[in-house]
């Protein structure tokens, strides 16, 4: 894998420090006039999804990082691992554990495509569109002709995901919702 | 690929109208504007200061990484006080508030003390913040040791490598950068990464720092102070969180000036850094040079300040990422 010095170090490249597998947010170069120069950098650490920050000599490198993202189908679970499919044509699968599925797994639903980080070709992270379409599968009765604004009930979705909708809406509707924010953003006519 | 000007035309206006305000000072007080090669024989020893060289007639010359050693030499040549606009370039300087080549303002002040140059200095900023319509706190004065023990608790003038590592640990900085050579120069490293990092962020409004450690002494004479420290009789300016200037009483002791030449290429070497042959012409001339103090300032930086610009690129005309 190829080396990378603080002046290449650009918002998205992925890069090793202390054994993991860091993508950069922000690169600033420090030097006083008579003094070291260093590089203040932010990165997202791709395993845990923490920032870390981190002081560099100017000039110093760190080791790429094999990661690339993949658009995959989520097909099952088989009680342990979080299985995908490639969508380019391989039809290869893959499993993703638990901390690499993370916060995705709420809005998991079999047969729609979701963002794959590997890294050195195995599952990190897991990314959902950010819009994803999901019946409702428990909720408090609508109350008909309540379309104008007012109150929110919780409802549950068949991912297991819970978000706040309008108080119309009913069981078995499909709604689409803001996976950023988790909120209900409209109901999807079937 | 664009291939349009980073300064905007209001911000163009402005800037030629702070040149103006510098020049008018400086008429006004019989200052002579000079203008001295940009192109030298020498480089800068300075450990952190790298020289962009070319070559001509099978000879290496050196872009100027700032005017001093011109001006000193004119200097003792018995020009006076005298002041200069011109570019300067550092290699590898590169970032919202470095650009590799850059606009510099020095001035050297004949027979004046370094404390009458800081107020010099205040007055020219005050003159540039009133013609800009610009508003600021109160200048503070004030010293690296009072701004360092302040936030540290340690006196940085006697402070060893041992207790420096120990605050950039505690600061979770990460210290393995540090060369670890057990020199005057790692010590520096190590109050510059704690300065540039913890300090100079926090100062916004502008401030005047004197009295820095010895080891940052660069072309300044060295002396103790009041608190029995030995300091390097030089200051910087800060303001919004930037270094804006840098002046020296400037050392005029030519036996002192070889000294310091040859411990920064003892250091350079050490680091695996070309060695910077001496610059003769300006060691024959430090006998003559008065006694005088001198004073840089990041023109770019002090125009991105008046403007309330946050990148360098946003008052230069081609900024080298447009070049």
């Amino acid at each position: 894998m190829a080396t990378f010095s603080t002046n290449e170090f650009k918002s998205g490249l992925k890069v090793m420090l202390e054994g993991d597998p860091c993508s950069i947010l922000e690169n600033e170069f420090v030097k006083p006039g008579k003094g070291q120069a260093f590089n203040r950098v932010k990165m997202r650490n791709l395993k845990s999804g923490k920032v870390w920050e981190r002081t560099f000599k100017s000039g110093e490198s760190l080791e790429g990082a094999d990661v690339m993202d993949f658009d995959m189908e989520y097909v099952y679970n088989d009680g342990e691992y979080w299985h995908f499919m490639k969508t380019d044509g391989s039809f290869e699968q893959m499993g993703a554990d638990k901390a690499a599925v993370g916060d995705c797994v709420r809005w998991l639903k079999e047969q729609d495509s979701y963002l794959v980080t590997l890294w050195n070709e195995a599952p990190i992270a897991v990314t959902p569109p950010n819009f994803v379409e999901l019946e409702v599968a428990e909720t408090d009765p609508g109350l008909k002709g309540d379309t104008a604004q007012g109150g929110t009930k919780p409802a549950t979705l068949s991912t297991g995901a819970v978000v706040k909708v309008p108080l119309f809406i009913n069981i078995g509707e499909v709604i689409r919702v803001d996976t950023r924010t988790a909120e209900y953003q409209n109901r999807v006519k079937s | 690929m664009s291939w349009r000007s980073g300064i905007d035309s209001a911000t163009l206006q402005q800037r030629s109208k702070i040149y103006r305000t510098i020049r008018r000072f400086f008429d006004d007080r019989g200052v002579a504007e000079v203008t001295t090669p940009v192109l030298g024989a020498s480089g800068v020893s300075d450990l952190h200061i790298q020289s962009l060289s070319l070559v001509d007639d099978g000879q290496s010359w050196f872009l100027q990484s700032s005017p001093e050693y011109s001006m000193k030499r004119l200097l003792a040549s018995g020009s006076g006080s005298i002041y200069q606009i011109c570019p300067a370039f550092r290699a590898g300087e590169l970032g919202s508030k470095h650009n590799t080549e850059f606009s510099m303002l020095e001035w050297y002040r004949v027979g004046y003390s370094l404390e009458e140059l800081v107020a010099e200095v205040a007055t020219l900023l005050q003159q540039a913040l009133d013609v800009n319509q610009v508003q600021t706190s109160e200048f503070r004065f004030t010293t690296y040791r009072e701004l360092f023990t302040s936030r540290f608790d340690v006196n940085p003038h006697d402070a060893g490598i041992e207790t420096l590592r120990g605050l950039i640990f505690a600061e979770n900085l990460t210290a393995d950068h540090i060369d670890n050579i057990d020199d005057d120069a790692t010590r520096n490293e190590c109050l510059d990464l704690l300065f540039a990092s913890c300090i100079e962020p926090g100062l916004d409004e502008p401030t005047f720092v004197l009295e820095f450690p010895a080891g940052q002494a660069a072309l300044a004479k060295i002396a103790a102070n009041d608190q029995y420290d030995v300091v390097a009789r030089r200051f910087e300016l800060y303001w919004q969180g930037m270094e804006l200037a840098n002046g020296y009483d400037e050392l005029t002791d030519p036996a002192e000036l070889r000294q310091r030449f040859e411990k920064n290429n003892t250091q350079r070497v050490a680091r695996g850094l070309i060695e910077m042959a001496p610059d003769k012409k300006l060691l024959a001339s430090m006998s003559e040079l008065p006694d005088c103090a001198g004073v840089a300032i990041g023109l770019d930086r002090l125009v991105m300040l008046l403007c309330g610009k946050t990148s360098i690129d946003e008052v230069l005309t081609f900024s080298r990422q447009r070049l």
